[in-house]
């Protein structure tokens, strides 16, 4: 626990620190960032630590944002919105949840990508909410303390959400029901013979990704005051998935840095060439290739080495026989355990 | 009170391959009850559908007086049953640790708990030391599951079965893989189980068996032959031909 609670003030400290050093542009971006981070985070619960590749994420992000574009015109209040957002989402994610838990691998796949099509037929069908056009509106977040307008205040805003969410994994994945969660994914008829069912793990974390991604939906809508049938695409899924595979599988904050990386590609490769998506493509089919990793796996091997360096350099000065112990013993550990 | 587990009239079918037979056994409480049986007489299966991993076909199972036979398997273990497999089925991308954690919290209500880090648990922490040091493997704890050897992991297995406090108790094949040290640790390690865990063992290694059984049930083709003390089964004509004869139990 002490653990999670440092790395959620260092990533708050981050958070805070980025709009004092950083240009209107880029605290614009960032936005964008950690809402996409949240987003991918969520979507890297299931994938990575319960075995479900789902295409059916975005459904949820859109779900998220269409609640809050729909009840916008009858209320502003930011926390029946949300709060909104996030039973609908919460709710729908279990029903889909459940019927989708009867498959596993490529049909699972299926399963989630059916019900993310459906919407996206409904939301480009019905001459409601726009449309296949789409629909704006104006929403602006009020939490108490006056109306945050300015880019900088939507940063914090939803900086806060976005620390928050990964408190709220980090947690969860170290709880006994993230322990089993991740027991499912390794071998799920020995954890039925071991005194679980299965259903109810898998179930509970694909409902908790579907109100935070609900969550991170409803966030972009104020940022983008704009919601369209594209946000329930297979393209948008297959977005927040390439997310996780470049961030890191199986990691709670890789997602996190996909999620950067991605937005930061597409922004910045795209003013020099229009290629950005092959890029973005050569990468991923890189990581792909390399098997899992992706960035906080690089990360994690740089400081490892800058770690064994130091390490070296004092071990020289000042070796002996309890010291090459230890050595072996992190070595060691290091081999059992790579994260 | 009657029998702990009681098996009557198991059928079990796999299309047209009728696999157990009309079986009938009994477990008494605290029992080491040892199954042999050549090489596909059914003994799995017959654990599978104790266990609740197959549905028996037609037949029941009693536990602690109790018809279990379509419950889901998952359930049994709260009501003190677990098994281990006779091909090794673990997390081998977990460490051993957290193997054991698994094995701890699948007969836990917190095992429902998404907020409170599992390390927290102290009964956990202590359940985890315990089991392991009694089977010598605390030192391995951190180890992943596919650097451990063969033996080793045949270990886990039991240490598995053994860290939900289970009355019950079912190993398919223990000692096969062993080397014939680690089968004499084994055996002596099975010896100190307290009484208050029942043992139901499937097991080929004669020396073993015969070491460790209070009662023996003989299953052949399906067939539960006869169930009895040792030194009754092994002067059986029958299965003295059967058995010890033909050498049908070696693999
Ligand atoms: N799931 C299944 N589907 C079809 N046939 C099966 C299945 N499980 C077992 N069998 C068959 O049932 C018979 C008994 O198998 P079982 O595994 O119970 O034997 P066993 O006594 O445990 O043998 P061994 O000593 O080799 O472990 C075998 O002929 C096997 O092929
Ligand atoms: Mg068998």
């Amino acid at each position: 626990m002490k653990r999670i609670i440092l790395s959620t003030i260092g990533l708050m400290a981050a958070v805070l620190f980025i709009p004092v050093v950083a240009s209107p542009y880029v605290i614009y971006l960032s936005t964008e960032v950690l809402i996409m981070a949240i987003f991918a985070m969520s979507l890297g619960l299931i994938m990575g630590f319960g075995g479900m590749p789902s295409l059916g994420h975005s459904a949820l992000f859109g779900l998220g944002a269409y609640t809050v574009v729909a009840l916008s015109q009858y209320v502003s209040n930011v926390y029946v919105l949300l709060g909104a957002a996030l039973i609908l989402t919460l709710i729908f994610s279990l029903i889909t949840g459940f019927i989708a838990m009867r498959n596993t691998g490529i049909f699972f796949l299926m399963v989630t990508l059916a019900f993310t099509q459906v919407l996206y037929l409904i939301s480009s069908g019905m001459n409601l909410w726009g449309g296949a056009d789409g629909m704006s509106t104006m929403v602006r977040a009020n939490f108490g303390f006056g109306n945050i307008a300015s880019s900088t205040g939507l940063f914090y805003m939803i900086g806060v959400f976005f620390v928050l969410s990964y408190f709220l994994l980090k947690v969860y994945t170290s709880s006994p029901m993230g322990k089993i969660l991740k027991g499912v994914m390794e071998n799920e008829s020995r954890m039925t013979a071991l005194g679980f069912n299965p259903k109810i793990f898998k179930t509970a974390a694909y409902t908790l990704a579907g109100g935070m991604a609900g969550i991170a939906g409803a966030l972009y809508i104020y940022k983008n005051q704009f919601v369209s049938p594209e946000l329930f695409s297979v393209h948008t899924a297959a977005e927040a998935m390439i997310m996780v595979f470049i961030g890191g599988y199986g990691t709670i904050f890789g997602p996190a840095l996909g999620a950067g990386a991605f937005v930061f590609i597409e922004n910045y490769v795209s003013s020099f060439t229009d290629r950005w998506s092959l890029i973005l493509g050569l990468i991923f089919i890189a990581i792909v290739m390399l098997k899992r990793g992706g960035i906080i796996h690089l990360l994690s091997l740089a400081w490892n080495s800058i770690v064994r360096m130091r390490k070296k350099m004092f071990s020289e000065r000042k070796r002996n026989v309890v010291e090459v112990k230890e050595e072996e013993e992190m070595v060691n550990e290091r081999i059992t355990k790579s994260q | 009170m009657n029998a702990l587990l009681k098996v009557s009239d198991l059928n079990k079918s796999f299309k047209a391959l009728h696999v157990l037979k009309n079986v009938n056994m009994e477990v008494e409480n605290g029992e080491r009850h040892v199954i042999i049986g050549p090489n596909g007489a059914g003994k799995t299966t017959l654990f599978n559908c104790i266990y609740g991993t197959l549905t028996p076909t037609s037949g029941m199972v009693y536990f602690k007086d109790k018809p279990i036979h379509d419950e889901e398997s998952y359930k049994r273990v709260k009501k003190g049953m677990s098994r281990t497999f006779q091909k090794n089925n673990l997390f081998e991308d977990l460490t051993v640790e957290e193997n054991v954690h698994l094995a701890i919290l699948g007969n836990k209500d917190y095992k429902f708990n998404p907020l409170k880090p599992l390390l927290q648990y102290k009964d956990v922490n202590e359940k985890k030391v315990e089991v392991l040091e009694e089977w010598g493997m605390y030192a391995r704890r951190k180890w992943l599951v596919n650097q451990l050897s063969y033996g080793e992991q045949r270990l886990l297995e039991i240490i598995l079965a053994l860290s939900s406090n289970p009355t019950l108790v079912l190993l398919d094949e223990p000692t096969s893989g062993m080397s014939p040290s680690e089968t004499s640790q084994f055996t002596n390690f099975i010896k100190k189980i307290p009484r208050d865990i029942t043992l139901l063992i499937i097991e080929h290694d004669m020396e073993v068996v015969f070491s460790i059984a209070d009662k023996i049930t003989v299953l052949h083709h399906g067939e539960a032959l006869l169930s009895g003390d040792p030194e009754s089964v092994r002067g059986e004509q029958m299965i003295q031909e059967i058995y010890f004869g033909g050498g049908a139990l070696s693999k």
